[in-house]
């Protein structure tokens, strides 16, 4: 039964830490998601984990047994990178069975083994394929089929679904979670996806420069994320630098702009203290006409975006700044939301959805830059 | 500015037909994105716009002129690809005024319009810094400035943002539109991303296995696609097997193992097999309000997605129902095994003929 605990790992290629001082528990039977922009070092976390790099310091213990030197072959890891390299002479199905074959399954039973992962990976009618043959969506899940079809208590994965198609990808995610657990392994998985982690995931740790920013289950990063960078990486935000002006109980009062300032029901800041306020964009309301409300802002219309489930507006609210709203497609339908650039309107969120941050150092536009 | 017209265009590799009698007119100024699941012909039926592949049959026409038979250099386009080919030893700005340049303009034009180019993209601030010095997202941004300073009449762009981190990804692509709305140009994207599609185009074209599957603005095809295929491809979709038990004026009365349910639709008689389908945001969920009730079942699994909360419930009758609630910060109605109502919002179902080739070919991804 596997259990991972990582303990002030670093890892430096000359005077880069790829991962600097990473410490991170993982239970048996766990699915955890290394999240984060390019670069972050979350292949090389992974790479770590599955002994195909060494740690420079810090160590590495596989149920309760330090595994920081030893080789990956005995580390009972399977590991999928993102570069999957399939036998091109071989068919998808004696691609899937090289695993268990190599682990000393009878053929049969390899075959059998590479049938049920092909099903659950839904390529079975290609079994007899050759890997050229299948557009590249296809090949990693025949390379993810392999992984799993090795058996190993503890799957390592890079990006596994990076190469398929938007739509196919959102549904194999919810069915690799349940792939997971119905098998009872525990899965480490790499991606940059922030959707993908967050639908996948039981929970999430978001790496940045080498770094652990936060982890956590999904809906605690989502909600309580620990600064603008985490509120923007995940699930995107609006933000407004601002001064705390006044402070009660549970109503903390900012100054935004000359004339305007909002209320959150967060506390634990100071009169005084420069702060970032945030709402979440699901949670800008955008009016058509002026309210009494508090965190009301009147603004106008920069430009709209459907997303589906939801209608984009970009409003200008003026010296307060830009902020995005997302309003649900039916909403905006009924209420004949304005869809003309330039239309006068006001935008609302509610105080307790209004996040508090520390004014970070660096000024906004970079900490929330993740390129 | 062009408009541009396909009329049967069709492209065969051997035998298999890549591209079969696409017929298309695209408007001046406008954006349009081809989108499909991979291998379904969007990039063939790119690259014989741009003239980089010729077609077996059918013409095309860019503003007035049959381009059909032109090479690409003289097809005035700029085009723009997932793989991107920035000169390495040159920095951005030389990379970006390299159009100008080779095209004859002299020093103070190439010099203003390249600086007026940059400014438009917001990459001033890497003006001196080389291709392999910059980020993904600031690469991906020079390049396109780069087909931009070329004066392009019309924009090709073939998964523009494709190599980039999801949450670029999301940034760039209102910064390309933006651009290209500044500048007035026709703009052709291909993708395999719907949501980016849907976000920033005037109309979309969706292909399927090398044909025109539907034509039409975002918002029209999202909420009332003509095909199943359509709905299932831009995005997560219930599909509910139902029978007729009455159609008149627009409007279907449908039994669903023995519950029944409105929907919209015409053309149908009574008794007939049709499948329902609807959107998760149009699927109400709420605690069940007592025994016995139509429309009432167990919550099997529950997924925060940040922006929403995804419910899969397991109705009483046997159906599987996937509803997605907006977040409002409050804790919603539903933890797994809890007992829920599930009711539909007025108009979010659509009945549709039940497709001859199968529900599941016609579903199909790949």
């Amino acid at each position: 039964m596997p259990t991972i605990k990582l303990v002030n790992v670093t890892r430096t290629f000359g005077r880069i830490k790829a991962i600097d001082q990473v410490s991170l528990q993982i239970a048996d039977g766990e699915y955890v998601c290394v999240l984060g922009p390019t670069g972050a070092g979350k292949t090389t976390l992974l790479r770590l984990i599955a002994g195909l790099t060494t740690a420079t310091s810090g160590s590495i213990e596989l149920d309760g047994r330090e595994i920081t030197n030893v080789p990956p072959e005995d580390r009972n890891a399977s590991y999928v990178p993102q570069q999957y390299a399939l036998f091109p002479h071989m068919t998808v199905r004696d691609n899937v069975a090289f695993g268990p074959l190599a682990r000393g399954f009878t053929l049969q039973e390899s075959l059998q083994t590479a049938d049920e992962m092909l099903k659950l990976v839904r390529l079975l009618h290609r079994a007899t394929a050759l890997p050229h043959e299948l557009s590249g969506g296809m090949q990693q899940r025949v390379a993810l089929a392999r992984g799993l079809a090795g058996r190993s208590p503890l799957l390592l994965l890079d990006e596994p679904l990076g190469a398929i198609d938007a739509r196919l990808r959102v549904i194999l995610r919810y069915e690799l979670r349940r792939l997971a657990k119905g098998l009872g392994v525990t899965v480490v998985h790499v991606t940059h996806d922030q959707q993908e982690a967050m639908s996948i995931a039981d929970r999430i740790a978001v790496l940045r420069d080498g770094a652990i920013q936060q982890l956590g289950r999904p809906s605690e990063i989502y909600e309580a994320p620990k600064s603008p960078f985490l509120a923007n990486f995940v699930g995107g935000a609006n933000f407004l630098e601002g001064v705390v002006v006044r402070e009660a109980r549970d109503a903390t009062l900012i100054d935004v702009a000359e004339g305007f300032s909002i209320t959150s029901s967060r506390d634990g800041h100071r009169m005084g203290d420069f702060v970032v306020a945030s709402f979440r964009q699901e949670g800008t309301i955008v009016l058509t006409n002026a309210s009494l409300e508090e965190n009301v802002v009147p603004g106008r219309l920069v430009s709209t975006g459907f997303l589906g489930s939801f209608l984009r507006c970009v409003v200008d609210l003026g010296r307060v700044g830009e902020v995005v709203a997302k309003v649900p497609v039916r909403e905006a339908l009924e209420q004949r939301l304005p869809d003309r650039v330039g239309d006068v309107v006001y935008v609302r969120a509610n105080r307790d959805r209004i996040m508090i941050f520390d004014r970070p150092e660096r000024p906004l536009a970079v900490e929330l830059e993740a390129f | 500015m062009p408009d541009v017209r396909l009329v049967g265009v069709g492209k065969k590799y051997k035998d298999v037909d890549a591209m079969r009698d696409v017929s298309l007119e695209i408007r001046d100024q406008e954006y349009v994105s081809i989108i499909g699941p991979s291998g379904c012909g969007k990039s063939t039926l790119l690259n014989c716009i741009a003239g980089i592949i010729r077609q077996d049959s059918g013409q095309i026409f860019i503003g007035d002129t049959e381009v059909s038979a032109l090479p690409p250099e003289e097809r005035q386009l700029g085009y723009m690809f997932q793989e991107i080919a920035l000169f390495p030893h040159m920095t951005s700005w030389d990379n970006v005024g390299y159009g100008p340049r080779v095209r004859g303009k002299d020093r103070d034009f190439t010099r203003h319009f390249t600086g007026q180019v940059m400014e438009m993209a917001r990459l001033k601030i890497s003006a001196h810094t080389y291709p392999d010095e910059l980020s993904g997202g600031a690469r991906q941004k020079t390049a396109l400035a780069r087909a931009i300073a070329a004066e392009p009449q019309l924009l090709l762009l073939d998964e523009p943002l494709g190599a980039l981190d999801a949450h670029v990804r999301a940034i760039l692509r209102y910064e390309l539109r933006r651009l290209v709305n500044e500048l007035g140009l026709t703009a052709i994207h291909v993708t395999h991303d719907q949501e980016e599609a849907m976000s920033i185009s005037d109309r979309l074209v969706i292909m399927k296995a090398g044909q025109v599957v539907e034509v039409g603005t975002p918002l029209e095809l999202y909420l009332s696609p003509k095909r199943l295929f359509t709905a299932n491809f831009l995005g997560e979709t219930n599909f509910i097997p139902a029978s007729v038990e009455d159609c008149d004026q627009g409007h279907v009365t449908a039994l669903v193992n023995g519950w029944n349910v409105d929907s919209e639709g015409s053309g149908f008689t009574k008794g007939q097999r049709v499948v329902l389908a609807v959107r998760p945001e149009s699927v109400i969920v709420t605690r069940s309000r007592g025994a016995d009730e139509q429309w009432a079942g167990t919550v099997r699994e529950r997924v925060f997605l940040g922006d929403c909360l995804r419910t899969e419930v397991e109705l009483d009758n046997g159906l599987r129902v996937i509803g997605h609630t907006v977040n409002q910060g409050a804790e919603p109605v539903g933890g797994v095994g809890e007992r829920v109502k599930v009711d539909f919002v007025k108009g979010g179902l659509i009945a549709y003929q039940i497709p001859a080739h199968g529900l599941d070919v016609e579903l199909a991804l790949e």
